[in-house]
Formats: structure tokens, C-alpha cells, sequence
């Protein structure tokens, strides 16, 4: 077998093992602390017929095993279950229906945050030290800094209630400019974090080795950087951004609460506050399923542009 | 290295933080209880009794924000402490021992790690209708400790074949006295700098919570302070500002420290080369 073979089935059967102890870690969750989730969906008023069907419905006459057998039913099946709140929706077509919104919004941070972060670490890079440096290390860290709970509204205040140039919560999200408010929000987190990593690999590039051979067989700078230092130092930070692709998918439910836009997030917050268990857990493993993919992607990606990946 | 030497990032790092831990402690006792209404007194500017005015409920903001920092001082606290000693306990005895403790212990952080940690800290607090303070800590730290444990059992692992630690175990030392004594102090240095990011980290990560309704059940956390001020963003954007600001603060403190001692502490991270 090729070591390239050998190591995508490796990340494969473990990106298999972390699906597969999700799936036990959300089934567990619900178990894990007592309480009556019927009573907490229906409160104290409720009728016995009401509670019965609730019941059944969450599969709680079930026995654990049972339960057990029912989840993995539901998973199997691909249909996640029936929501025990908006019935006769099957769980996956409530996600169906909102996961495109919550992709858009983070493939558009993702794609958002390298537009900002490599240009501003590559300037940085160029003369360390220098006020440039210093000016943009400095945003960056308020980048870092900065909650998004409160980024968000601010934006909002100033460039939807003030100024009236972007749409706001009260549009609906396929409306033209819906996106950049959102994703400007999400993804400065991301840019602060990648612009310092783009800086400081590309100071790590400058000392090797195939860098001073480029310049001494009289490479122009422009030619170092783009030729031979860029493709090298960006590689991680590239590969950094893929992977918070997957975070971002959780990591937009703030920002779907500070929108209003509907997503995963947003379903998630709304089947808590009515303790609808199936689509919370129907919820919480597609988005551990998405970043599990994501991230496997992006490892195999990795090794298929840096071989020395896989010797590792 | 006298404060003469410092450099200025760690100055205001230090400042920041320090300024924190007093507010945290001090300022619940020279302001007004934070739950105190004043309906005569609505959303009132900053000035006279009310330095930073009141809410919508004429509670006094500065008192709310004060007990909010000693709330976010014990929740982070607590929660960066717990995950200290257990992620340091867990990566240092897997780096140690090695072979089948080491692999089934990292295959737990492996599968931690492969899940966003902010959906599972959600998902546990939103188990209870209104989770207590000890609850939300308890749920930040439930994947909270992997952090510390990477990287205790990295430096373990780098230190299990040094003299020292063969000497101790040659002179009879039983496993806990040479853990502790030998290889645990050889890691702290990189474990503080973690947990220096990681007290910042822990702020941002509650107050989200809190943001969603889904923190600790009490008014003046920062987070709820913020969702409050979020919603009357329209009439005043000093609700929302002055928690946000708050929150900001700390986290900048936690970078600006923490960069400071990863250079001094942790040579393999270092950011100004």
C-alpha cells in the first residue's frame, strides 16, 4: 500500500471514530443529567394524553437500549427522526432547510477573513519592526480581541440604523448585501488570527535555506516572495482557514442570533428553548459530522500539496 | 527583568489584567447591589449617583458591570484552574508512561478535539432549565482540560528521557514522586502561557453563552449584560458598550500577557522572530 494510501485511511477510520463518539456523546447527553424533558416541553398543565404522546414521541417508553436502537434508527434511516415540536417534519428536512444559509455565511467569513488576513501579513512581513508592524500586529490583536456579541451590533448601529447603506435583521437573508454584515462580523476573528500567523510564517520562510539560494542566483524581492517564500508560508495558513470552516459553522450561532438569520445556529437556540431533543441532537451531529468532513478534507488536501506531511 | 525593561505590550497586558482582578474583588463592595431597581430612573444618562447611568430597569450599570467581573473572575478562574490540574495530571502521565495509557488518553482528547468545543459547552448547559454558576463551569471545563493536556504530554514526553528523571527513578522514586517532583515543574512553563490565552478564552467562550440566555442564572453577567444593551442599541449604545468594552479588555490583557510570556517561557512559540 502507498504511504499516501496508507495515510488517508488512517485519517479516515478516525475521522469515523469521532463520528461515531459524537454520536454516543449526544445520545449520552440527554441522559446525562435527570430531569423530565416532557415536563420542561409541556409544563405542569399539560394533559396525560398530551404527556403520553410526548413521550413516545421523544421515545422515552422506550427502554435505554431501546432508545439507544431508536437514535441509531433515525440516524440510519437518514431522516434524524420527527421533531417532537413542528410535527410531521422529519429532523433533516428542518436542517435541509436552513444549512445552505449557515454554509454561505461561513464559506463567505472563511473566504473574507484570508481577502483581509494575507495581504495585511504579508505587508507586515516585509519590514518587521517597522510602524507598518507594529500598526497592523496592533489591529489584529483588537481583532482577536474584540467579542463578536458586540461587533455585531455595532455594525449593525452604525451601517444599518445610521447610515441605512446594508441590510439588517428586519430583511430577509436572500436580499442583495444580506451576507457582508454577518460575515464581516464572523470572520474578524478569523483575519486577526491568520494575518499573525501569515506574518510569522513568512519571517520563518525568510531564514531557510532555498530562500538565501533564491536570492543569490539574483532573484528580484518580488520574485523571492511570490516564487518561492509565499508558496511555502501560506501553505498553513490556508490549511488553518479550512479547518475553521468547520468551526465557524458553530461558531455562527452568535452571529445568526445577532441577525436574526436563519441557520443551524438559530434552529439549535429555538429546539433548546423548547427542549426539542431530536433536532438538538439532529443539530449537533450534523455540525460535528460537517467539521469532522471539513477537517478530513482538508488534511488530505495538506498531504496531497506538502508530501512531507505524510512521513510524519 | 526589572518593569524598567518590559516591553510596553506587557506593561498594558499586565495593566489590563490586573485592573480586572481588582475590580473583580474590590468593586462589588463600593458599589450598590447591581439588583436594585429605580423605575423613576430609566435608561438614565452617566452623571451624579449613577456613574455610567442606569438600564432599562434603572439599575445602576457600574454596579452591574463591577459584579459581573467578579463573576467572569471566578468562572474563568475556576474553570482555567480545573483545567490546569487535570489536563497537566492527564498529558503529563501520558507522555510519561507512554504505550497503551498514552494512546487511549490522547484517543479521548483526539475525539474532544474533532468536535467544535463551543457546541458541546451549549449543549451541556442547555441540559438544565438555568444553570448554576458551578454548572457553567463545569461545562466549560468538560473539554476545556485537552488543551493543557497536549502540551504537557509534548514537554513530557521530552523530558521522560533526560538524566534527572532517570536518576530519580533509578534511586527507587514511585511514579507520583517523580511525576510531580520531576516532571511536572519542567512543563509549567509552557502551561501558563496556556492558560493565560486560555483565562481570555474562557471570558469570550461564557459571555457567548451568556449572550444566548444560556449562562449562569443571574442578571450582570457580562455576556447577558451585552444581549440586554443589544436590544436597546437603538435608544442608547452605552448598554451594549460599556460590558463589550469589559469584555475586550480582559481578552486583549490575556493576548498582550500571554505573548509576553510565551516569549520569555516557551521558546518554541516564539512571535517576534
Amino acid at each position: 500500500m502507498s504511504a499516501g494510501l496508507a495515510f488517508a485511511l488512517r485519517r479516515l477510520l478516525g475521522a469515523l471514530t469521532a463520528v461515531i463518539g459524537v454520536s454516543l456523546a449526544v445520545f449520552a447527553l440527554r441522559h446525562a443529567v435527570p430531569g423530565d424533558p416532557v415536563d420542561a416541553m409541556l409544563g405542569e398543565q399539560a394533559t396525560e394524553a398530551d404527556r403520553d404522546d410526548l413521550r413516545r414521541c421523544l421515545d422515552l417508553d422506550k427502554s435505554l437500549l431501546g432508545q439507544a436502537g431508536a437514535f441509531a434508527a433515525d440516524v440510519g434511516s437518514g431522516t434524524l427522526g420527527m421533531s417532537c415540536h413542528y410535527r410531521r417534519s422529519t429532523v433533516m428536512s428542518l436542517i435541509a432547510e436552513v444549512y445552505p444559509r449557515t454554509a454561505e455565511l461561513a464559506v463567505a467569513a472563511v473566504a473574507l477573513a484570508l481577502v483581509i488576513a494575507l495581504p495585511l501579513g504579508i505587508i507586515a512581513s516585509l519590514r518587521p519592526g517597522s510602524w507598518l508592524d507594529g500598526l497592523v500586529m496592533g489591529t489584529s490583536l483588537a481583532g482577536i480581541a474584540v467579542p463578536t456579541m458586540w461587533l455585531g451590533p455595532l455594525l449593525l448601529a452604525f451601517f444599518y440604523v445610521r447610515l441605512g447603506w446594508l441590510p439588517g435583521p428586519a430583511d430577509p437573508p436572500s436580499v442583495a448585501g444580506a451576507l457582508v454584515l454577518p460575515a464581516f462580523t464572523l470572520a474578524t476573528h478569523l483575519a486577526a488570527m491568520l494575518a499573525r500567523m501569515t506574518r510569522a510564517s513568512l519571517l520563518d520562510v525568510a531564514n531557510e535555506d532555498f530562500i538565501r539560494t533564491a536570492r543569490a542566483k539574483g532573484l528580484s524581492a518580488v520574485q523571492v516572495l511570490r516564487r518561492h517564500a509565499l508558496p511555502n508560508a501560506l501553505l498553513p495558513v490556508v490549511t488553518v482557514a479550512g479547518i475553521q470552516l468547520g468551526s465557524l459553522l458553530a461558531g455562527a450561532i452568535v452571529t445568526e442570533k445577532i441577525f436574526a438569520r436563519p441557520g443551524l445556529g438559530t434552529l439549535l437556540l429555538e429546539a433548546l428553548s423548547v427542549r426539542d431533543w431530536k433536532v438538538v441532537q439532529g443539530v449537533v451531529l450534523v455540525i460535528a459530522v460537517s467539521y469532522v468532513v471539513v477537517n478530513l478534507l482538508v488534511d488530505l488536501a495538506y498531504a496531497a500539496l506538502d508530501p512531507r506531511i505524510r512521513v510524519r | 527583568m526589572t518593569l524598567g525593561q518590559a516591553r510596553p505590550a506587557t506593561v498594558v497586558g499586565a495593566t489590563f489584567l490586573l485592573a480586572f482582578v481588582l475590580v473583580a474583588l474590590l468593586g462589588p463592595a463600593v458599589t450598590s447591589s447591581p439588583l436594585v431597581q429605580n423605575l423613576d430612573l430609566v435608561l438614565a444618562p452617566p452623571g451624579g449617583a449613577h456613574w455610567l447611568g442606569t438600564d432599562e430597569n434603572g439599575r445602576d450599570l457600574l454596579a452591574m458591570v463591577f459584579h459581573g467581573a467578579r463573576l467572569a473572575l471566578i468562572t474563568a478562574g475556576s474553570t482555567v484552574g480545573i483545567c490546569f490540574v487535570v489536563g497537566t495530571l492527564v498529558g503529563a502521565t501520558a507522555g510519561y508512561l507512554g504505550g497503551w495509557v498514552d494512546e487511549t488518553l490522547m484517543r479521548l482528547v483526539d475525539v474532544l478535539l474533532s468536535f467544535p468545543g463551543i457546541l458541546l459547552n451549549l449543549a451541556i448547559v442547555a441540559l438544565v432549565q438555568r444553570p448554576s454558576v458551578g454548572f457553567v463551569i463545569f461545562a466549560l471545563a468538560i473539554n476545556g482540560w485537552v488543551g493543557y493536556a497536549r502540551v504537557a504530554r509534548g514537554q513530557a514526553l521530552a523530558v521522560r528521557e533526560r538524566e534527572y528523571v532517570q536518576a530519580a527513578r533509578a534511586s527507587g522514586a514511585g511514579f507520583a514522586r517523580i511525576l510531580l517532583r520531576h516532571v511536572v515543574p519542567s512543563l509549567l512553563g509552557p502551561l501558563i502561557v496556556q492558560a493565560t490565552f486560555g483565562f481570555g478564552g474562557v471570558i469570550l467562550v461564557e459571555a457567548s453563552l451568556s449572550f444566548l440566555g444560556l449562562g449562569p442564572a443571574v442578571p450582570y453577567s457580562w455576556g447577558s449584560l451585552l444581549a440586554q444593551g443589544t436590544s436597546y442599541l437603538w435608544r442608547s449604545s452605552r448598554l451594549a458598550a460599556v460590558p463589550g468594552a469589559a469584555i475586550a479588555v480582559v481578552v486583549l490583557g490575556c493576548n498582550l500577557l500571554g505573548d509576553s510570556l510565551r516569549d520569555r517561557l516557551d521558546p518554541r512559540g516564539r512571535t517576534d522572530r
